[in-house]
């Protein structure tokens, strides 16, 4: 498994457009990608999931990748965030 | 010709006329034109006609998208193109090999009763469960009724199956029901007319085909076999039928048509079909009785593989009777069977590639039947699981064919013996232990049983992919669907509609103004207009997530839909201010209940968008996710409909 922290700037949060893209993202991959929040976790690939965190601008998430691709995962989820959020 | 007349014309011409069109049929949402030459379809123009959601390419055929109105629209379209509804039909049947067209004819006759199926399935299994561990005995009224339960369904099999094998082949559906109930009238079946009776005579004596004739039909012999349980034959006589029908339609005047067009057709089919098929089914079981009796000969392992291989299709032709003479003559004269029995690793090769396709699929409906179905297949009940499951997805059943071949194959190199007659799945293995109570044969049977599930079920987990069902176009099963988002009408497929919860103009997706939403990237569904600012429950479920921001709520309906409607565009920002929420997260919801109230002047001057997307997340879990092609909605009225 790898992780990595990451604090959000987009100043709506992970809300429905970048959740979408978010989630689009992870499902391209195998391993399992993990969203958690102050303790909740959510499944990336699950938009109602990824929503209902409400991740808003500011707060840190760790996002851990967990599978068969975790390296590519790992790097694509990496900039997806740096990039998007 | 119907309201959808301009439509229908309109279609046809920009599709090349109607000389361009070979032929063409309708799935759940799409025309499907079989074109000579798709060049000369205007593509362009067809997407942007109004009542046309889009044009799809795919497999030879050229798909109009209509909706779910797609019945009317093709009724209407028929005439244009001169094709008739029954020519249609016939189109309908798949092409590809006469293998896959005749799985997806029985596949089809079955679907109607899948459900009702597996039900009595399970009460049947049970109840041999329940006699098993000594909770009643099997002499008791309650089995007596639960066993009624249980079987009546598959005693009377040829009545269900007649009736929706007309409506496959354009009878009257009440005549094939008839034919149904007649071809299981029991003082016609072969075991009513054989009992108790001497035979008048018997044909090719000294022969293997020999065979005791118990009555004739105006001086023709009648072979006579038991109906009841049978699928195959009542498909015949009802397809006989069906052409018969057609015949007499023609030649009997329209004033008495009502009376003699039955009658004629009942008295010339049923005794053809009995006449025929009586004969016909118990040749080709005996000499395939006789057969694997001469290869044990020389290989037992041979013919315990062929047994195992052929049963389940066998059993399907009722072909498998031919053994139980065997079968039975073994136990009395040898005290033990060893011949037929290697059929027995089949009742669990079927099973477990049904777990498989448990843990595999992503249907709803199939994941829903295939518990039950695995269960009353280990005890021995596993009808429901082919018809229902292993014959439709084709490769299920060709892996579960050969895993019990393999299974068959160990049990005749082993001499693998039943000693009493009696029980089903795994209630017969007490009848396995020997006579003088060494276990070492039902050792056998049990590795035999453990071995062949293991095969199966890793064969399916590897091999079975969800698509492979139904790569055919024409599969009626609708597991992974023959393209994403299209279904045959007769396959496995199940309508959810979604409410509008909001009363106001139904909008395309594609045409909101939020590419996130637009482009279908977060799923696919409507969007409404409001006209009043309040938010209902488009269906009961429960809110799994209420936005603190109050602009957005997603639902889980009690149905499997995850639902997001977004009230607005990009009015996160508001942060709350013009919402007011009436229920909680976690709240469960009744359809058409007050969810939240919003401030429609109030977010429009603050200049947003009231655009409210409602989107079906998991849309991949589906074959097809159409919003409405009305132009406006009432609170409660249809705005999406899934296709599953």
């Amino acid at each position: 498994m790898q992780k990595f922290e990451y604090t959000v700037k987009d100043e709506v949060g992970i809300h429905a457009r970048p959740a979408g893209l978010l989630v689009k993202e992870a499902k391209k991959f195998q391993s399992k990608v993990m969203i958690t929040k102050e303790g909740k976790s959510a499944d990336a690939s699950k938009l109602m999931a990824v929503m209902g965190l409400g991740v808003k601008c500011g707060q840190t998430v760790e996002v851990s990748v967990e599978g068969d691709d975790e390296a590519e995962a790992f790097e694509a989820m990496k900039s997806f965030f740096e990039t998007n959020l | 010709m119907g309201k959808y007349e301009k439509l229908a014309h309109d279609i046809v011409s920009n599709v090349g006329g109607k000389s361009n069109v070979i032929s063409l049929t309708h799935c759940i949402t799409r025309l499907r034109f079989k074109l000579r030459d798709e060049s000369m379809a205007n593509d362009d123009v067809l997407k942007n006609m109004d009542g046309v959601v889009t044009v799809m390419k795919s497999g030879g055929q050229y798909q109009v998208v209509i909706g779910n109105h797609v019945p009317d629209v093709y009724a209407d379209v028929l005439p244009l193109i001169g094709q008739e509804e029954g020519a249609a039909q016939t189109e309908e049947a798949p092409s590809g090999s006469l293998f896959n067209r005749f799985i997806d004819i029985i596949s089809g006759i079955f679907q109607p009763i899948l459900g009702i199926m597996a039900a009595c399935g399970m009460v049947k299994g049970l109840n041999a469960l329940f006699v098993a561990i000594g909770l009643y005995s099997d002499t008791c009224g309650g089995y007596l009724i639960l066993n009624a339960i249980g079987d009546g369904l598959f005693n009377f099999l040829p009545l269900f199956l007649g009736y929706t094998a007309a409506k496959k082949f354009n009878l009257k559906p009440m005549i094939g029901l008839v034919i149904g109930a007649i071809m299981c009238y029991p003082s016609i079946q072969g075991s009513a007319l054989s009992a108790g009776s001497e035979a008048l005579y018997t044909l090719f004596e000294g022969t293997m085909f020999e065979s005791a004739v118990y009555t004739n039909f105006f001086g023709i012999p009648l072979i006579a076999m038991d109906y009841t349980g049978t699928v195959i034959p009542v498909i015949f006589v009802v397809y006989f039928a069906s052409k018969c029908e057609k015949f007499f339609k023609k030649f009997i005047p329209d004033l008495v048509k009502f009376f003699f067009v039955p009658m004629l057709t009942l008295l010339v089919a049923i005794p053809a079909g009995l006449l025929l098929i009586g004969p016909l089914a118990s040749f080709a079981s005996t000499l395939i009785a006789e057969a694997v009796m001469t290869v044990r000969n020389f290989s037992p392992m041979l013919a315990g593989a062929i047994v195992g291989l052929t049963w389940q299709i066998l059993v399907i032709f009722g072909l498998h009777w031919g053994f139980i003479p065997v079968y039975i003559n073994n136990i009395m004269t040898n005290g033990y069977d060893n011949v037929m029995m290697p059929f027995f690793a089949c009742t669990f090769a079927t099973s477990a590639v049904v777990l498989a396709i448990f843990f595999k699929t992503k249907n709803r409906q199939m994941k829903e039947m295939a518990l039950p179905n695995f269960i009353s297949g280990i005890f021995g009940v596993t009808e429901p699981a082919i018809y229902g499951i292993l014959l439709p997805l084709k490769k299920p059943f060709i892996i579960s064919c050969i895993a019990g071949g393999i299974g068959g194959g160990f049990y005749g190199a082993f001499n693998f013996r039943k000693f009493m007659m009696g029980g089903m799945g795994i209630f017969e293995f007490p009848a396995m232990i020997e006579p003088d109570g060494s276990m070492g044969n039902l050792l056998v049977a049990i590795s035999g049983v453990i071995l062949t599930m293991i095969i199966a079920f890793a064969a399916t987990m590897v091999l079975y992919r969800e698509e492979d069902g139904t790569e055919d176009a024409s599969v009626s099963v609708s597991a992974g669907s023959d393209e994403p988002g299209c279904a045959k009408p007769d396959g496995i497929v199940r309508k959810i509609e979604i409410a509008s919860p909001i009363k106001g103009k139904i909008l395309k997706l594609e045409t909101i103004h939020d590419d996130a939403f637009a482009s279908g990237a977060l799923g696919m569904g409507a969007a409404v207009l409001p006209e009043k600012g309040e938010v209902y429950a488009p269906a009961d479920g429960v809110i799994t997530t209420l936005f603190p921001t109050l602009h957005a709520i997603g639902m889980e309906t009690d149905e499997g839909a995850e639902l997001l409607i977004h009230i607005g565009l990009d009015t996160v920002q508001l942060e709350g201010k013009g919402f007011e929420a009436v229920i909680h997260q976690g709240d469960r919801v009744k359809k058409g209940q007050l969810m939240v109230k919003f401030d429609m002047n109030f977010i429009k001057a603050q200049g947003y968008c009231l655009e409210t997307p409602v989107i079906v997340v998991n849309t991949d879990d589906y074959l097809e996710v159409a919003g409405s092609m009305e132009q406006n909605v009432a609170v409660g009225g249809k705005l999406i409909t899934i296709v599953k």
